[in-house]
């Protein structure tokens, strides 16, 4: 019985601990490319080179995914514009072929990444890139991101 | 035992203990019996006593290691979380920058 108001005092020292450095560190707010890139560098150990080539293959990608963004914008808008059916029809296979092409894409850049990394950093970036950017056929829209949500 | 010179606190020490050993004795033997017992009291040190002895002057330092130690866990876990929470936000922002139907849903948002 008498460690017990020693036990309270460590517990508010570890919510005390916890409290302060939760306020200490501040959670990130934005996150532009130069701000990803450098996560990338940090968090997959990238060699100075490494990094340079990533922001190459970045650099070369975006527009190419600017291009794709845009052909899915113009599809979607065909399928809402479309009446006939057929019209609608052709629209949703556009639209499907478009969310192939996309996820090529995407799947072929982020493993050009990873062949950046060392080996085991680059398994690791692909395990947690993967299934943000995988998309089921039939599915329009992004991937559910909320935890424990269909990938 | 020998008493010291002072007669008050020979009176005092007959009314205490009437069996006692009055003889006298000078201040500086008395002094130095005292000193005498001490000493081997020191030397005869037990276990018990030395563990005890240790047990005192540790204790501080043992609740104050944990009180340290509770902070370092908390402010350990604070800072696990952050970056748990940094990489995903990180991870998410740089999906929607590669994938194309990522970034129209994102553009379609705001």
């Amino acid at each position: 019985m008498k460690f017990i108001p020693f036990a309270l005092i460590l517990l508010a020292a570890l919510a005390g601990g916890y409290v302060a450095t939760s306020r200490a560190l501040r959670a990130p707010e934005s996150a532009n490319t130069d701000q990803q890139l450098e996560w990338l560098t940090r968090e997959f150990s990238l060699e100075p080179e490494a990094a340079a080539e990533v922001r190459r293959i970045q650099t070369e990608y975006g527009p190419i995914c600017a291009k794709h963004c845009a052909a899915i914008a113009k599809a979607e808008t065909a399928l809402l514009a479309a009446t006939a059916p057929e019209d609608r029809v052709f629209a949703e296979r556009e639209l499907e072929r478009l969310r192939k092409v996309c996820a090529d894409a995407t799947l072929a850049h982020l493993r050009s990444v990873a062949a950046r990394m060392p080996r085991s950093e680059g398994e690791r970036f692909l395990r947690m890139m993967e299934p943000r950017v995988a998309h089921q056929t039939g599915r329009t829209g992004a991937p559910d991101l909320s935890p424990g949500g269909e990938p | 035992m020998p008493t010291p010179p002072d007669p008050d606190l020979r009176e005092l020490l007959r009314r205490a203990d009437p069996a006692a050993d009055m003889t006298t004795l000078n201040a500086s033997a008395f002094v130095d019996g005292v000193r005498a017992r001490i000493a081997s009291h020191a030397t005869a040190d037990s276990w018990p006593e030395r563990v005890a002895s240790l047990h005192r002057l540790l204790l501080p330092l043992a609740a104050a290691l944990a009180l340290l130690a509770s902070l370092g866990a908390g402010s350990a876990f604070a800072f696990a979380q952050h970056k748990r929470e940094r990489t995903e936000f990180f991870a998410d922002a740089y999906a929607v920058s590669v994938d194309p139907w990522l970034m129209h849903t994102s553009a379609d948002q705001r």
